[in-house]
């Protein structure tokens, strides 16, 4: 009974974001897949998807999207694994105050930070200032509106997310486990790669789809660091449906980046190490 | 006996005035009973919202004051504000609204905006011709002239006297243009094509000039404040700027320049219109008159906010060289016709697209 009781209350406690998940994100998702497969009068057909498909701007935009994604995910991971280890390492103290540091950039404005980069990456900015300086460089190099200055925004604008997912995961380890490969002659580096990675293995697909659904997704870093040179999938989107009006094309464009999630999704879920 | 005819004469016409003299006096009965006759009521509006603070002072404070009215805004760039509109069809919001460009005609095709009646608008007659119904069928009326001009760094490259200098080998990685699907952009084609090929018609050559400038771009802008800030961090050295950018582009204190080039400059106005299935017509036009009469046109004027319709403005110099005004630089003024622009617009944004993504 009591457990009837206790199942009955969990259910409660769901409904109210269960309710708001079917409404805001279940039904319109429907929508938005079932809308794509429909012509202008209302028939099913798969128009809508060859049109597109067919197109060798969107190839090119989409293949360039990938690309940028799948440069800034591993980056994010390399940087983001050593640092959410270390963190987890501090004292409670410490800690405290390296998550601050880490959420402090999810804190600004996407807007305020890409205005940033230009600051960084301009033609008299930082960074051609310091080339010019040690000599390295006699002109500026170009640097913004390039695909570069798109991977730097945003391995900048997701790191926080992977780091947090990282030391979420890495936590969850009980130190005893370390401890006990170490105690068996599992060197430092032996024991991160063959127990604390695979340990960790579920944050680091967590994190892995959170970036680079983000890199895929993202506009304003890419809007403004790439500009109307480097087309990317959500910038295209965008011109589809505010410019054209052509909310179909768009439609297939979102459901095109909302599979490619998903696959990279299973992919990664495969690729589990099957003793966990 | 004739006095007595030329009294009677009188009598007669003192009580045929009568009826007369009431109805004046009912008329101004009624008008000191109801001066504000739409008092209370709220006028919603869709514009873009730039320089809220100066339209504040200059037109809707003003209008709610003198009518006693509630001014709504719906703010937002032309695009987000028609799918709005549209979205809203049948059950329509918005009582005027304020578009650029092709989406003006867009509008028109949407059926979101309607015919305006010039009866109720007593500023028409004192606006410039071109301006009094810019999309055909009295569908909207220019309230402001706007062009896009050509300005370069008189101290980094050569003087720019034509749009074909934009071709110039200085300005290679300096140069930036308005984006295909903003305003200006599709103008950018027909500059090139009547530049090189003497003819705006001769648009294959722009789109081969555009795709040979391609080079030369730095990047191409969406917004004018995208335009200030390249301006500011010298990232380019010419550029199309849109008329009412002048006054940030020269804030910047850089030594920039802007010309006539021989092939002239592009010009356009900004569009009001009262809402298809407005519940407030009348008010509607009241609005619409409002933001033509003498003191909102000069208000704006002075503030450099939009550049006026009206014939009768006369502004001071230092003013007038910061907006479109005047006849030396209204006779250079090329207007593209927009519903040309929004028939070409998806295969131009595919040209566009495809220029650059190789």
């Amino acid at each position: 009974m009591n457990q009837i009781n206790i199942k009955r209350t969990l259910l409660l406690l769901l409904l109210p974001g269960s309710v708001f998940l079917l409404f805001f994100f279940v039904l319109p998702l429907i929508f938005v897949f079932t809308e794509s497969f429909h012509g202008s009068t209302g028939e099913l057909t798969l128009l809508r998807y060859t049109e597109v498909l067919k197109s060798k701007q969107f190839h090119f935009v989409y293949l360039r999207t990938l690309k940028i994604a799948l440069i800034v995910t591993p980056l994010a991971v390399l940087v983001a694994y050593p640092s959410a280890y270390i963190i987890t390492k501090m004292t409670a103290g410490k800690k405290s105050v390296m998550m601050s540091l880490v959420i402090l950039p999810l804190m600004t404005s996407p807007v305020a930070r890409t205005f940033a980069w230009i600051v960084i990456l301009g033609r008299f900015g930082l960074i051609n200032q310091t080339l010019a300086a040690v000599k390295v460089t006699s002109e500026p190099l170009r640097l913004m509106y390039t695909e570069g200055a798109i991977v730097a925004g945003l391995l900048q604008l997701f790191m926080p997310i992977m780091v947090l997912t990282l030391v979420s995961a890495l936590e969850n380890i009980p130190e005893e486990v370390e401890e006990a490969a170490l105690s068996l002659g599992s060197g430092k580096t032996g024991t991160f790669f063959r127990v604390l990675v695979p340990l960790s293995f579920d944050g680091l697909i967590m994190g892995v789809t959170l970036v680079f659904t983000g890199c895929i997704t993202a506009y304003v870093t890419p809007a403004i660091l790439g500009g109307s040179k480097v087309l990317t999938l959500s910038t295209l989107m965008r011109q589809e449906a505010l410019v054209l009006m052509n909310w179909e094309g768009a439609t297939v464009i979102a459901v095109i980046m909302i599979v490619t999630t998903l696959v990279l999704y299973n992919t990664l879920r495969l690729m589990r190490p099957r003793s966990l | 006996m004739q006095k007595k005819i030329v009294f009677l004469f009188i009598i007669v016409m003192m009580f045929s005035m009568v009826p007369f003299a009431f109805a004046t006096a009912e008329k101004e009965v009624t008008l000191e009973a109801d001066p504000m006759p739409f008092k209370g009521q709220t006028l919603n509006l869709s514009w873009w919202g730039y320089g809220m603070d100066l339209l504040d002072k200059n037109v809707v404070k003003p209008f709610e004051e003198k009518y006693g009215v509630t001014v709504v805004s719906e703010t937002g760039n032309n695009s987000a504000r028609f799918t709005k509109m549209v979205a809203r069809k049948g059950n329509p919001v918005i009582d005027v609204a304020l578009f650029a460009g092709a989406w003006a005609y867009k509008a028109t095709q949407e059926e979101i905006i309607q015919p305006y009646n010039p009866s109720l608008l007593t500023n028409l007659d004192a606006i410039m011709e071109s301006a009094k119904d810019p999309l055909g069928g009295q569908y909207a009326i220019g309230y402001t002239i706007q062009h896009l001009g050509l300005c370069y760094r008189t101290d980094k490259i050569d003087p720019i006297t034509s749009w074909r200098d934009l071709s110039n080998d200085d300005l290679k990685g300096f140069l930036t243009i308005p984006q295909i699907s903003t305003t200006y952009g599709p103008s950018i084609i027909y500059m090139l094509s009547k530049a090189w090929s003497g003819s705006f018609d001769a648009t294959d050559v722009g789109w081969q000039k555009l795709e040979e400038l391609s080079d030369n771009l730095l990047t191409a802008y969406v917004r004018s404040s995208e335009l200030n800030t390249l301006i500011l961090q010298e990232e380019v050295y010419a550029a199309p700027y849109a008329s009412f950018a002048w006054g940030n582009i020269l804030a910047s204190e850089l030594p920039i320049k802007n010309v006539i080039p021989e092939e002239g400059l592009v010009g356009s106005f900004s569009v009001i219109s009262v809402a298809a299935g407005t519940k407030n017509e009348e008010l509607a036009h009241l609005f619409i008159d409002h933001m033509l009469s003498y003191e909102v046109q000069l208000a704006e004027a002075m503030d450099l906010v939009d550049s006026p319709v009206r014939n009768d403005i006369e502004l001071p110099a230092e003013i007038a060289a910061n907006l479109t005004y005047g006849d030396e630089l209204i006779s250079n003024l090329n207007f593209f016709d927009l519903k040309e622009m929004a028939a070409v617009e998806a295969e131009w944004l595919d040209k566009w697209n495809a220029i650059f993504s190789k």
